[in-house]
């Protein structure tokens, strides 16, 4: 029996030894890139051999270390169905996507920082998956975090080509191009905001428990979620235990700092802010919906179950509000993995949305639940996969392009067959048509907001299924199939093997998942069956329905709509948004992401810069005080002590004779 | 067989004996005379410290009365005598032979046995006319000794003490006179027995000339307008007798008369008077350049904290014998801190000029008189664990039994005295200056007080109860 602490050990230790290897002063590059490789390829190996002897054999594996013994910390990896296809789908695609950093980043300057920071990565992903306990989940989740910053900032020596957002573009007067280091920055500051709700949210569940244990929490869910509700504080706690996997997750209003991420080289941006990272959001949800939905049922109480559902419905409601407005924004911008970010985001949110819709059938139909849930690890699954490929593509277009702006890329279907029909699994599948598998868990997911009865998140799910075919379909046409907007020079070519396999692979895994859809429902359907706090497998079978009908057909008549826009009516954008003033505020709009960034920069930033000239304006004055004020005063009280004593004895004696008299008519008024 | 008690008024007398023979001995030869007196004066100085120990271990059982009881001496005054006679002692030691050269020659060896033959009955004082015999006698002699060095500067401030001593001598005089109206009522057979009265409008009176007269000795705000001009003016080694001696008898008979007479109406009048007087010598001495104005007003400032534990003792004495206790401890073991640093601090100050300039570089040059100066400064300042900190510390717990305020006073106040404290260990640390070197005797002295500063730091909490009645 292999040890499932391996998994997120190995990467750690590779990691280590590149640490140690950089220390030692050794720089060879193949060294770094190979070390990593392989360690992020026997990670995957054993993750594979651990979750298929916890789905064949139904059996869940958890293996504890004593840690820190008095405040009974363990280092234990737990690892049940969902933690299983968690550690299956991080591990391999990271092993993909390194192999692809291999020739992606040949040559860079900083080749064995970004490998390490892989590596790092790859480890601290697997620790959150894989934790037994709230602690060490947290270690790993500041540890994705922390490679995140660093990948972002890869390039910080901030070269133009490098940034995010048009140069020099402003918004409210709010600059809306980034760096590299301000990206990476701004990812820390937002994802840090999150984690101190959710240090807070672990504070208080240790409080209520005693335990950091996950499967303790779960056990004694209940007793800790029925004192909380007594004082109405249940929704508000959940909420701010809530807030790291909404930052994490780039969920609104933390999702800005995801946007200006992509600063990072292609293969992070594949790997950390699409594939894995991102999902930890999501992971988390997955793992704690269950905890609270079974404790919330099974306390029997309805001021618990009331204060539940409120949750939920908020994390859905947030989860469809993302989902939209981030399409929006990947309608009208013109930056490749730009576009792609905006989807990520918005993707993101169809899986809180799932999540949270599926903790609103409490009150409908309890029975419903697992397969809710299942939905939004089913959605996690495909988009990891087909997101993974686009952006990979993404790097190589931009690679040949050497520019980031879609207007510089143009027909590259002629010069490079493969590459755009993955492109095209890929984007069909992001876009939800059948039978890729995408278009199965988003159906998933909307069937679930069906079924929850919420009918404005579920019409936004529809419209925003429909505006992702829609942007999908006009960022293929325009790369693949029309000539570009500007002038290039660079003559495109086929990506080499060890970049183009890695997004075939994916590609292709993209349609077979969605071609074998029925096993993978069965596979979830086991996975589900074998996770914490579900009680019951759900089963999971693809039904057509009026609302697949409708949602499909909505997609294909705006993938139409838009192909016959380009391609046959050869409808100019760029005319109607130079002619039109209604356009043009539209376009803006949406271009400078509903002015969200502006108005955090405006009100919060500003705010608190405010803040700090005036605590540095007090803090000057304090310091004037002690360093200056309080000196010259002593100083002059003391020379004035000392200019009374003139010498002269006359006066010295009538100044005694004086005093003594006031002394005593003093003590004869008070005491007399 | 002869009582510890007696044994030690026997003591005493010799002081007197040896004091009264030195200007007797006349030879031809200038260094036989300066060395016989020399060797006199330590040996009555000498005579008083073995008195006052006696006296110590005597009083360990209950107060010791002398005289028909017209003396009488219990464990902290006796500790007060003590410490005096080792500041005379310490004085003698620092001075060398520098005073045998003076044109007053002997007067200063042959007043410092008869001071502390006038503290012995001064602190024991239990009657108004002991009390006013030992004030003038000890007066008279501070006034010659501060002029004994007889240069211009010693001359013009031994003018300035005598006629303001004048005046406070007057103010006892109007004190002792209401107080034997006051207590002629009550006591007709020892009709000035320094008993308690019943409090009125003449007994604050009363006690307002008395402290009138006694704030002068000791310097309190706003008595003191002497004290900054005679201290800083005379010579160091003269100086170093009155304020770390002779001094010490005067704060023994005000704290003995708080504790057996004053009436706790006195506790706010002394804390106001402690914290004015505090005060007023720290932030003086802030900004002073010159090492004898420091050390005057900082002798200003520490009266201010003795105050403090006074106030405190006038508060508490009838209600919580403990804590009376505590603060006499207290006034004992700050006393001892202050007297041990003072009386070899003043005559460094001497030798080096006077200014703070004159100690810049000492470190380098002399590093075991700066060390030992270092270590004195720091215990006045009340640097853990040097005797400074433990002074102050008892000081503190004792006043926290009265006011709150009173203890943040203390605190303030030690803060802002670190400021010049730790001014003239920066001068002595300094890598210029061509400081001027301590004589031999006065190195071998400040060794010794600093050495005595660091081992009772670590003994005063067993010299607490002993210096406790």
């Amino acid at each position: 029996m292999v040890d499932p602490t391996l998994i997120w050990a190995i990467p750690y230790i590779g990691a280590g030894i590149l640490a140690l290897l950089w220390v030692a002063g050794y720089r060879e590059e193949k060294v770094f890139a190979w070390t990593s490789v392989l360690s992020i390829l026997a990670s995957a190996i054993v993750s594979t051999i651990v979750a298929y002897d916890v789905l064949a054999n139904g059996r869940v594996i958890h293996v504890t270390y004593k840690w820190i013994p008095w405040i009974n910390v363990e280092a234990g990896t737990y690892v049940d169905g969902l933690a299983a296809v968690m550690s299956l789908v991080v591990s391999w695609l990271s092993f993909l996507i390194a192999l692809y950093s291999v020739e992606y980043m040949r040559g860079d300057w900083g080749v064995q920082r970004y490998f390490f920071f892989i590596t790092f990565f790859v480890g601290s992903m697997l620790l959150l998956v894989l934790a037994d306990n709230l602690v060490l989940l947290f270690i790993g989740w500041e540890g994705t975090g922390l490679a995140s910053y660093a990948l972002i900032g890869h390039w910080y020596t901030d070269e133009e080509e490098y940034w995010v957002g048009v140069p020099g573009r402003k918004a409210l007067g709010v600059p809306m191009y980034f760096t590299p280091s301000h990206s990476g920055l701004r990812a820390i500051l937002f994802t840090r905001i999150g984690d101190v709700g959710m240090i807070a949210g672990i504070a208080l569940i240790y409080a209520l428990t005693g335990t950091f244990s996950i499967p303790e929490i779960a056990e004694k869910a209940p007793e800790w979620m029925a004192s909380l509700a007594s004082g109405h504080y249940l929704t508000a706690a959940l909420l701010i235990f809530t807030l790291g996997a909404m930052a994490k997750s780039a969920q609104f209003p933390f999702h800005e700092w995801l946007v200006t991420a992509m600063t990072g080289p292609t293969p992070v941006s594949a790997l950390i802010h699409a594939a894995t990272m991102v999902k930890a959001g999501v992971y988390f949800m997955l793992r704690f919906a269950p905890i609270f939905f079974t404790g919330a049922l099974a306390s029997g109480i309805p001021a618990v179950v009331d204060q539940v559902y409120t949750y939920f419905e908020i994390i859905a409601g947030i989860g469809a509000l993302t989902a939209f407005m981030m399409a929006t924004m990947a309608l009208v911008n013109n930056e490749f993995k730009l576009i792609l970010a905006f989807s990520t985001a918005s993707q993101l949110g169809y899986m809180f949305l799932a999540a949270g819709a599926a903790g609103v059938l409490i009150k409908a139909d309890p029975e419903a639940f697992a397969y809710g849930v299942a939905a939004g690890l089913a959605h996690l699954l495909s988009h990891a996969v087909f997101k993974a490929a686009l952006f990979l593509i993404a790097g190589w277009a931009i690679h040949v392009a050497h520019n980031r702006f879609i207007d510089y890329m143009g027909e590259y279907a002629k010069y490079m067959k493969a590459t755009a029909v993955g492109m095209w699994l890929a984007g069909l599948s992001l876009a939800g048509i059948p039978p890729l598998s995408g278009f199965f868990s988003k159906e998933m997911t909307l069937t679930t907001a069906e079924e929850a009865h919420l009918t404005w998140v579920y019409l936004l799910g529809v419209v925003t299924a429909a505006l992702t075919a829609a942007y999908t379909t006009r960022l293929i046409l325009r790369v693949f199939h029309l000539p570009p907007y500007e002038k290039v020079h660079a003559k495109p070519h086929e990506a080499p093997p060890l970049m183009l396999v890695p997004y075939m692979v994916m590609a292709v895994a993209a349609l077979l998942l969605g071609l074998g859809w029925s096993g993978v429902s069965s596979l979830l359907s086991k996975a589900w069956g074998l996770t914490l706090a579900i009680e019951e497998a759900p089963l999971i079978k693809f039904e057509v329905t009026k609302g697949a009908i409708m949602t499909l057909s909505l997609s294909v008549l705006s993938i139409a709509f838009v192909g016959a826009a380009y391609m046959v009516a050869r409808v100019d954008f760029r005319r109607i948004l130079a002619t039109s003033k209604a356009a043009k505020v539209i376009h803006d709009f949406l271009f400078d992401r509903w002015y969200i960034n502006a108005l955090i920069y405006l009100v919060i930033v500003n705010g608190f810069a405010g803040i700090v000239l005036a605590a540095t304006a007090v803090n000057s004055a304090i310091d004037w005080f002690y360093h200056a004020g309080l000196v010259a005063a002593f100083g002059a009280f003391s020379m004035a002590f000392r200019r009374l004593h003139r010498g002269r004895p006359d006066y010295y004696l009538a100044l005694y004779a004086y005093l003594v008299g006031l002394v005593l008519l003093l003590a004869y008024l008070a005491w007399g | 067989m002869v009582s510890p008690g007696e044994a030690s008024l026997a003591l005493i007398y010799l002081a007197l004996a040896t004091s009264l023979a030195i200007p007797l001995v006349q030879a031809r030869e200038r260094w036989v005379t300066g060395t016989a007196a020399r060797l006199l004066a330590v040996t009555g100085t000498a005579a008083a410290t073995s008195s006052a120990l006696l006296l110590v271990y005597a009083t360990q059982s209950g107060p010791v009365y002398l005289h028909e009881g017209l003396v009488s001496h219990n464990a902290f005054t006796s500790a007060m005598l003590l410490l005096a006679g080792l500041a005379g002692l310490f004085v003698l030691w620092a001075s060398g032979e520098e005073p045998s050269r003076w044109p007053t020659h002997p007067a200063f060896y042959g007043l410092v046995p008869l001071t502390l033959f006038g503290l012995y009955y001064m602190a024991g004082a239990a009657d108004a006319l002991v009390f006013l015999a030992a004030w003038l006698l000890v007066s008279v002699a501070s006034y010659v000794i501060t002029a004994s060095p007889g240069d211009k500067d010693s001359m013009a401030a031994a003018a300035r003490y005598v006629l303001m001593g004048s005046l406070a001598t007057l103010f006892l005089a109007v004190w002792l006179a209401l107080h034997a109206g006051l207590v002629s009522v009550e006591s007709l057979g020892n009709w000035l027995a320094l008993a308690p009265y019943t409090a009125s409008g003449l007994a604050v009176v009363a006690g307002a000339f008395l402290l009138a007269g006694l704030g002068f000795k000791l310097g309190v705000v706003p008595f003191h307008w002497w004290l900054p001009s005679v201290y800083a003016r005379a010579d160091g080694r003269v100086i170093g007798f009155v304020a770390a001696a002779a001094k010490l008898g005067f704060i023994a008979f005000l704290a003995r008369y708080i504790y057996d007479s004053a009436a706790p109406q006195l506790a706010p009048f002394l804390g106001v008077l402690a914290v004015v007087t505090m005060t007023y010598g720290n932030v003086a001495a802030l900004t002073s350049r010159d090492l004898r104005g420091i050390l005057a007003y900082s002798s200003i400032a520490h009266v201010g904290y003795i105050l403090a534990a006074l106030a405190a003792l006038a508060y508490v004495k009838s209600a919580d014998p403990a804590s009376a206790a505590l603060a006499l401890g207290a006034v004992a073991v700050h006393a001892a801190a202050y007297a041990l640093a003072k009386s070899t601090l003043f005559p460094l100050a001497a030798e080096s000029g006077g200014s703070l300039e004159g100690l810049k570089g000492l470190a380098r040059r002399d590093p075991h008189s700066a060390v030992s100066a270092g270590i004195l400064l720091l215990s006045l300042l009340g640097v853990p664990p040097l005797l400074g900190f433990w002074g102050k510390l008892f000081i503190i717990l004792a006043a926290i039994k009265y006011s709150l305020p009173l203890v943040v006073a203390v605190v303030v106040n030690s803060g802002i005295s670190a400021v010049y404290y730790v001014t003239a260990l920066r001068e002595m640390w300094s890598p210029e200056g061509e400081p001027r070197i301590p004589s031999d005797s006065l190195r071998s002295a400040l060794v010794a007080t600093a050495i005595a500063t660091v081992a009772l730091g670590f003994l005063a909490l067993a010299l607490l109860p002993a210096f406790t009645p």
